[in-house]
């Protein structure tokens, strides 16, 4: 069974792939929430045109409520719902820019969240793949379980709190390729740790042994 | 001082009104699309978003427009008469 994750191929000649790459560095996956989420502000987008249009509808159709073509009444109920629709898609917009902004990228050599809170702030937080001790993965809820998407954990050494990729998709693959990405981190850095010690005794000077007296 | 009863005010600050918190919209809104600009990540998903989001705005502005196209903005309205005098829910 493959546990390759399916994320869309990057093309090569996208680089860097994320603000900050180095040149060195290969992508092994960028993930966003899951689409759910943003389908959830869709239907939020929806629901409040809907809303607009229901409540226009019972008044001027079954309370029989004749709202006057001129007059600053109408110029005030004009602008009003005017500004309830702008207000609708400028509130969608903004859920979307940030989910489209929160970014989980895993490399060969580590991982990096980015995190944007709000207009003007925003978060880019990195860790070394050799730093990262246990990842772990939750389902948590009726949802998440259906639609097959959760949080995944990455506890680190540092004191710090947990390292976590939040409602994205496949968990379990993910927290494979992470374990997968960890290890072989592990290996290059253990394999060059034997190299400098290899050259460091070739160019070390030759053991004298003490002369008795 | 009593409140004057009488006190005319004219259409335009009504446009006034509805232009600052449009100025306010436009704010927010800039700054949205800068993220998804600036950031590196205005693919696909963005662009068909950043696409969907213009037009539904300008449609929005196109009926605004529309339908206040026949308002004399130097004419003036009393507040109380001519307001909410014409609200009557009983």
């Amino acid at each position: 069974m493959s546990f390759v994750y399916p994320v869309k191929k990057i093309p090569e000649h996208i680089h860097p792939v994320f603000p900050g790459q180095f040149a060195d560095e290969e992508v092994i996956f960028v993930i966003r929430r899951h689409w759910s989420i943003i389908l959830n502000y869709i239907f939020r987008l929806v629901a409040a045109h809907l809303i607009a249009i229901v409540i226009i509808i019972f008044l001027v159709y079954l309370l029989q409520w004749e709202i006057p073509t001129e007059g600053p009444l109408y110029v005030l109920m004009v602008m009003a719902v005017s500004a309830y629709f702008l207000g609708a898609w400028l509130f969608y917009i903004h859920e979307f820019v940030d989910y489209h902004l929160d970014l989980w990228v895993l490399t060969n050599q580590r991982i990096v969240d980015i995190e944007q809170n709000g207009l003007f702030n925003r978060t880019v937080s990195e860790l070394n793949l050799t730093k990262v001790q246990d990842v772990t993965y939750e389902l948590s809820g009726k949802i998440q379980t259906f639609l097959n998407y959760g949080t995944v954990f990455i506890q680190t050494a540092s004191e710090k709190d947990r390292f976590s990729f939040d409602q994205v998709a496949n968990p379990q693959n993910v927290s494979r390729q992470i374990i997968s990405a960890m290890e072989k981190a592990n290996t290059r850095v253990m394999q060059k740790q034997a190299q400098i010690m290899q050259q460091e005794q070739n160019h070390a000077p030759a053991a004298t042994t003490p002369q008795k007296l | 001082m009593g409140y004057n009863k009488y006190m005319d005010i004219p259409y335009y600050f009504l446009g006034l009104l509805y232009l600052v918190v449009l100025g306010f919209y436009l704010f927010i809104l800039f700054f949205n699309l800068y993220h998804l600009f600036k950031f590196g990540f205005f693919d696909f998903t963005g662009k068909i978003n950043a696409f969907i989001f213009c037009g539904a705005w300008t449609i929005i502005i196109f009926f605004t427009w529309y339908f206040l196209s026949e308002i004399q903005w130097f004419d003036t309205f009393n507040l109380w008469d001519e307001t909410f005098g014409q609200i009557s829910f009983f």
